[in-house]
């Protein structure tokens, strides 16, 4: 014992001895031992051992390390060759085999792949901006100034904000507006829709996209100057210079002039600001009236601001917000400011801008799922890859007996992995390429297929890691057996441990049915929302918004006179105005009562027309005579919440009302909102007089009530002809607002949009996981069978038909597949309800049927491994019993 | 060969076996530094200059001496060529030029 501690630590020595090369190992370490002899007698045993390691620990360096490198190539070229060359016969050999292996590999590495390439493209946006860190984009939120309410927050802002701020905010050192709009750019003959970007001079200094051709501090000073992007100067120019050469840009109504004065290398990829061409701010006025040029109001185009340093950055919203009130009158909205950095606008969700942008929380979902697919996927590989190499056990053993080492076996299973990792990588690489766009359309992103030595690098890194693992996997598993054993076909040791993969299978199993099961009652879901009956028709229903009137007579008579003329047009079945409009929710009104509490009730303003062009049914009483000031319309929702029994009777129960108003008649419930909340008590009333002294507090987007939408019914037939008819009789009747309409229907579903998106995914997971599931149970199944062999070849030969065989065969996997319905079926319950609940309006979950879907993907899937236990039932008794 | 630049470490070490003519090893080379300039240094860090070296020509090698108290283990015992020498003396020439073209300090 004592000897030990006097010498050198023999681990240390092993170490070194693993990593040195031979030729200098002896010079090495005879000099390091000799070193540890004087360190012992002149500091002690402990300290020269401790000497001794840390020597060697310095001694692992690159320039040891590859001079092993050289001498091991030159050593095991010829074997690695071998080694290929079995491990291609083999797969060869095995080709069925072999195909689903590399296929299942495939579409692992695939998705993978797409996955962290999204995930790289998408935190790539905007990182070669090299102020990025003090560059803001500016955004508000209005606030009426009647009502406190506050609007919406957008970062598309108005002209004059970042040119005041400037001005009035001395840390601030630059900004730049960004607008852009259509245009027109005519070259000689060439012409073609362009979209055309304006932007202040300093937005070239505060941004860095690379100016290939023009000096970005001067570029925009000429005010008919314009910089082309690469794409657009090879476009109009070709491989000629376009510097100073002149083009023709049509904006709305004026034609300009410019003279090309740069050329930009726009990033579109990676920049969250995509730029075609770019001219100075100024030509903006020739799309946007004055007014806006002026006017705090209105939301038009992107603010940027450059700070100089970030001191004061937290106060800055505050002072923004103080400088803004100071320059707008009263009569505008109130204003608050606040800005976003840079770096972070692609990933912000809540405050949008013109710019494109990702809900962060997809990232990590999606990350987390490729984590999950790669471990499934490794594992199968695995398994699948030391099933088949059981049946090369003879082999091994026989190699092992002609001298092969462990280590050159592990090899070669690595060399064996490594061809099949490759291959299944050029495939997988050939199916990304080709699902790019959908995977693209799949989480509503724009990637870009790209293999750049980045990617490249990805790729090798995996698919050297998958090798070694599963080499290293195989070998742990089958060389335990002895030599002789393998000879003999007898198995042991680490096979026994079957609950490792039955664990996994009942997993990879649960977890597919779960996927199914969600599927299946996703769309379901979205399948009732978009049936049911809304209560009014939604379809062939136009929305047109009315613009801005001084006061209710005006819109009335502007109302009057649309009607009169579009129900010209046979096609026009009937018109109508209202105060909101279908996607936005509605104004609520508040009612203080006596207890002191407040009742809200729903609120719309609407004309004489509003329930037969809706289509609204009435259940009691009657619509809106003429000429009737005080009357209201009230919904089901709202006579239950009072729980009256004779509405036409009742007033709304209010502390304020100085005006009777009169119940006229009640209306059938309807969606006025998404499915996604139950109908709410609603008043509907031609002149909002009739209740507004109970008013005492509201919460709406539009103010003050007014008829802000037309509402126009389609016959059926053909829709453009009518389209065209109405945008013309718009354009003389109300020439300054523009002609926009929408689909009620198409903007009801364009709420759903983000359900639908899911339910996709999760539909196009469940296959992905039933598939890799499948494949996990062939894998296992492959194991058993080559396991049992002996057994069915003896009980082949006791008489046992093909039937007997694949019962017994499948009885194991009857039972772990019914394990995993079970255990997946609570878990579906669980995550769907919770869905579910975020709809008012949903379908209900039903046990039997998830008992049926359960049920189902058992039966499938054993009757299509009942093929394979056929086969195996069909081998040779003889060849397996046969002892050699 | 007058491209390659040696490092201070490489020409100390490249200088000391040149001294130690034909008996330089590692933990001699090792010993000798520290006596005569009085500056430890480490043997792995010897070590790995020295192959170096003889990668660019500048010393070779040849095992020789087994002692028991190696555990029987022969040395490497490493010797300047003659290219190492000519790359001494063009370090010495170029230095001694620089020096003298710096400005001398009068007391």
């Amino acid at each position: 014992m004592k000897r030990k501690k006097l010498s050198p630590p023999q681990w240390a020595i092993r170490f070194l001895e693993w990593f040195c090369p031979p030729e200098l190992l002896e010079g090495i370490l005879g000099d390091l031992l000799e070193a540890f002899d004087q360190d012992f007698v002149a500091l002690g045993p402990k300290k020269a051992r401790r000497k001794f390691t840390l020597q060697v620990f310095r001694l692992f360096h690159p320039s040891i390390l590859f001079r092993n490198h050289l001498n091991y190539s030159i050593m095991n070229t010829a074997i690695i060759r071998n080694h290929l060359l079995v491990a291609w016969r083999q797969m060869l050999k095995h080709r069925s085999f072999s195909m689903i292996n590399i296929l299942g590999l495939s579409l692992a590495i695939a998705f993978i792949f797409l996955t962290l390439l999204f995930i790289q493209q998408e935190t790539a946006y905007d990182q070669f901006h090299a102020k990025r860190d003090r560059i803001y984009r500016l955004y508000h939120t209005t606030i009426n100034t009647e009502t406190g309410q506050r609007g919406n927050t957008s970062a598309v802002t108005s002209v004059p904000l970042g040119q005041v701020l400037a001005e009035e905010i001395p840390v601030i050192q630059r900004y730049s507006r960004l607008a852009s709009s259509s245009g027109i750019i005519r070259k000689g003959e060439m012409l073609s829709r362009e979209t055309i970007s304006f932007s202040d001079t300093d937005f070239l200094r505060m941004f860095d996209f690379p100016m290939l051709a023009g000096d970005r501090n001067s570029a925009l000073d000429d005010p008919n100057a314009i910089i082309l992007s690469t794409e657009l100067a090879k476009k109009y120019f070709g491989d000629t210079d376009p510097l100073q050469e002149t083009l023709e840009i049509s904006l709305n109504d004026s034609l300009i002039q410019v003279v090309v004065t740069g050329v930009i290398d726009p990033l579109k990829e990676n920049s969250s600001i995509q730029l075609d061409c770019i001219l100075p701010f100024e030509q903006y006025g020739a799309i946007i009236p004055p007014k806006m040029f002026t006017s705090f109001n209105f939301g038009v185009v992107e603010n940027y601001i450059e700070i100089r340093d970030h001191a004061s950055v937290h106060q800055l919203p505050t002072i923004m917000t103080t400088a803004v009130a100071k320059s707008t009158t009263t009569s505008e909205d109130h204003l608050e400011i606040g800005m976003q950095a840079l770096d972070k606008i692609h990933f912000d969700t809540r405050v949008l801008g013109n710019t494109p942008y990702t809900n962060p929380q997809k990232l990590y979902i999606l990350l987390a799922i490729a984590l999950l697919v790669l471990v499934v996927a490794l594992i199968n590989f695995i398994t699948l890859s030391s099933s088949q190499a059981l049946g090369r056990l003879p082999e091994m053993g026989l190699r092992q007996t002609l001298g092969a080492r462990t280590k050159q076996i592990q090899r070669q299973l690595m060399v064996e992995s490594f061809l099949i990792t490759g291959v299944a990588s050029v495939l997988a690489l050939l199916i990304a390429h080709s699902l790019c766009p959908n995977f693209g359309q799949l989480v509503d992103a724009n990637i870009q297929f790209k293999l750049g030595w980045l990617q490249l690098a990805g790729v090798l890194a995996l698919i050297f890691t998958l090798s070694i693992i599963s080499g290293f996997g195989q070998g742990l598993l089958l060389l335990r057996h002895q030599t002789s054993q393998s000879l003999k076909r007898q198995f042991s040791g680490p096979f026994k441990r079957q609950w490792f993969n039955e664990g996994l299978l009942v997993f990879q199993f649960a977890l597919s049915i779960i996927l199914i099961l969600g599927a299946f009652h996703v769309q379901q879901q979205l399948k009732y929302i978009q049936e049911k009956d809304l209560g009014f028709e939604e379809e062939r229903l136009l929305e047109l918004p009315l613009g801005d009137s001084p006061d209710q007579v005006t819109m009335r008579q502007k109302v009057e006179r649309l009607k009169e003329e579009l129900l010209r047009n046979k096609q026009v079945l009937s018109i109508t105005s209202g105060m909101n409009n279908i996607a936005d929710p509605w104004t609520e009104l508040f009612f203080k009562q006596e207890d002191g509490n407040e009742v809200s009730l729903y609120f719309n303003q609407v004309d004489l027309d509003y329930l037969a062009t809706m289509g609204i049914r009435l259940v009691e009483g009657k619509s809106f005579p003429p000429q009737m000031k005080n009357g209201i319309l009230v919904n089901e929702a709202l006579v239950k919440y009072f729980g009256w029994t004779d509405p036409l009777t009742k007033q709304i129960p209010g502390v304020n009302f100085s005006e009777s108003h009169e119940i006229i008649g009640v209306v059938e419930d309807f969606h006025f909102s998404s499915l996604h909340q139950k109908v709410e008590p609603l008043i509907l009333a031609i002149d909002p007089s009739a209740i507004s002294s109970g008013i005492t507090g509201l919460s709406t987007y539009v103010w003050p009530p007014n008829l802000y939408q037309l509402f126009i019914r389609i016959g059926p037939g053909d829709i453009t002809p009518v389209l065209q008819f109405l945008e013309d009789q718009w354009q003389s009747i109300s020439p300054d607002t523009p002609f926009e309409f929408e689909f009620v229907d198409q903007s009801l579903a364009a709420k759903y949009i983000e359900e639908k998106r899911w339910g996709k995914i999760i539909s196009l997971s469940s296959w992905f996981g039933i598939l890799i599931a499948w494949l996990g149970l062939f894998a296992l199944m492959q194991v058993t069978i080559r396991r049992r062999s002996k057994e069915i070849g003896i009980r082949k030969v006791l008489g046992a038909s093909s039937l007997n065989l694949i019962g017994l065969l499948s009885g194991r996997y009857l039972q772990l597949l019914t394990f995993s319905a079970l255990v997946a079926c609570p878990v579906a319950w669980h995550l769907l309800k919770r869905w579910l609940s975020s709809f008012n309006y949903r379908i209900e979950l039903t046990p039997w049927l998830f008992g049926i879907i359960g049920i189902g993907v058992i039966l499938l899937t054993l009757v299509i491994f009942s093929w394979q236990s056929f086969i195996a039932s069909r081998m040779n008794p003889v060849k397996a019993i046969q002892v050699e | 060969m007058s491209k390659d630049y040696l490092g201070e470490f490489e020409e100390l070490i490249l200088t000391v076996v040149g001294i130690l003519k034909e008996e330089a090893y590692g933990n001699v080379i090792v010993e000798t530094i520290a006596q005569q300039l009085d500056r430890k240094v480490n043997l792995s860090a010897v070590h790995i200059t020295l192959y170096r070296l003889e990668d660019k020509g500048l010393v070779k090698s040849e095992m020789r001496g087994a002692t028991s108290q190696r555990g029987g283990r022969r040395k490497r015992y490493f010797q300047i060529t003659s290219a190492g020498i000519a790359q001494l003396q063009k370090i010495q020439e170029q230095r001694h030029k620089l020096w003298q073209l710096l400005p001398k300090f009068n007391a």
